[in-house]
């Protein structure tokens, strides 16, 4: 089972592997190392034998561990299964997700074909995966708004004061609210449009 | 808010299901674009270690051939092998940088902005070995992320290929006394600059600081093994 901010977090302890995790926030290039070292092949194989190709596994591997360190910065993911079968698993999923946005028939092979994995481990990985979609759902329904909205949400979000906002856009303050409130309000409606 | 109208939305959350579901929404979302949206330099420099192991893990797909064009590439890459060593016995070949300064520069881009393309452009210049262009292109990359060891590394080598040696091999020291994925191979192009010089003592030094389980160590190993 992994942690989230809100859970309890004294009933779980953390597993040594969480090293792994602060090793990407830290941009630890053996742990880097280790990890491909480890796991790259046993990705690569899979992906082969699934309709994919090396460069497929390369992309793969690689945003999952995008994906772990995200929710290891940004949502203080703790871990408290073993990295491996977690690791993997997003992988595999990942690449289960892909070939269906590719429109092709997946295998009907069990996805923890190699490791048995624990329900702990399940739900972490799956946490990650739906979490990570959601930002990206999130990202990409931003990037539908046009270059004005998306600039304004843009500095708004990442802490700059209206007042220099305002300022820097060369439009009133209260334009700027207002229009703040509109963008934000378009994106809501577009991101509610994809939950239906 | 006023502590009244405060009071009375509370008062509306909890009576509203819609209501405390849509600020839980908005709240989601602004928290997760607010992070997202920041410049995260940690992310980038993961990303840089990433590509680099990138390339020596997945490395591209073998081509399935027959086994007569097999045999017949095996034959041709070995004449060409023998070619190059007799050449090299004869010749006392001192070409190092040509054997073993062959780099490429390789970015992740993923979100297509303005920095990324940056890199892509001077990546495809430095492919071209076009090097006087890609260093502008990476002095503007560096002031908008100046702890970029990827991009030092990169605009130290296209210096030394330049003419603006010293300038060069500032960058690359700089990078080998960081701790990114760029260390060793800085090490390792400083010492082939060296060799090139037939500056023997100082390529061996810097050879010396690379360690057996950097992913540098085999070339440093043999370009050792060429200068004894």
């Amino acid at each position: 089972m992994f942690l989230l901010p809100n859970a309890n977090q004294s009933q779980m302890s953390t597993h040594p592997d969480q090293r792994y995790l602060d090793g990407l926030l830290r941009n630890d290039t053996r742990l880097v190392q280790e990890i491909y070292e480890r796991f790259a092949g046993k990705i690569k194989h899979h992906i082969l034998q699934h309709q994919g190709t090396e460069d497929d596994a390369a992309d793969i591997f690689q945003e999952a561990i995008i994906d772990v360190y995200n929710q290891a910065k940004y949502k203080q993911l703790q871990l408290t299964c073993p990295f491996e079968p977690f690791f993997l698993l997003i992988c595999k999923r990942k690449w289960l997700n892909e070939i269906k946005k590719r429109g092709r028939q997946p295998v009907t092979k069990r996805l923890d074909d190699v490791y048995e994995v624990g329900e702990d481990v399940f739900a972490a990985a799956e946490q990650v995966l739906k979490e990570e979609a959601q930002a990206g759902m999130f990202l990409a329904q931003f990037e539908r708004l046009g270059e004005k909205c998306r600039e304004i949400l843009r500095l708004s979000l990442t802490g700059e004061a209206q007042e220099k906002i305002a300022v820097a856009l060369g439009v009133t303050y209260g334009y700027l609210r207002k229009k703040k409130s509109e963008c934000m309000a378009t994106l809501l409606s577009y991101i509610q449009a994809q939950k239906i | 808010m006023l502590p009244e109208e405060r009071q009375l939305f509370e008062a509306a959350l909890q009576n509203d299901a819609a209501l405390a579901a849509a600020l839980a929404q908005y709240r989601e979302v602004t928290a997760t674009l607010s992070a997202r949206l920041s410049p995260d330099h940690q992310q980038d420099a993961l990303k840089e270690t990433l590509q680099h192991h990138r390339a020596i893990h997945f490395g591209s797909k073998g081509k399935v051939v027959s086994f007569k064009r097999y045999f017949t590439a095996i034959g041709a890459v070995a004449a060409i092998l023998a070619g190059i060593l007799l050449f090299r016995f004869y010749s006392h070949d001192t070409d190092y940088m040509g054997t073993y300064g062959n780099i490429e520069m390789q970015v992740a881009a993923e979100r297509g902005n303005n920095a990324d393309t940056l890199l892509q452009s001077a990546a495809l210049y430095f492919n071209e070995k076009a090097y006087t262009k890609v260093i502008p292109l990476l002095d503007t990359y560096l002031k908008t992320d100046s702890s970029s060891q990827m991009a030092l590394y990169y605009r130290g080598v296209a210096a030394t290929h330049s003419g603006t040696v010293e300038a060069g091999l500032a960058d690359l020291k700089k990078v080998y006394a960081g701790e990114s994925v760029f260390k060793y191979d800085a090490a390792f192009y400083i010492a082939l600059y060296y060799a090139q010089q037939r500056n023997k003592k100082e390529a061996l030094s810097w050879l010396k600081l690379i360690p057996a389980d950097a992913a540098a160590a085999a070339k440093a190993a043999a370009l050792e093994k060429d200068l004894r």
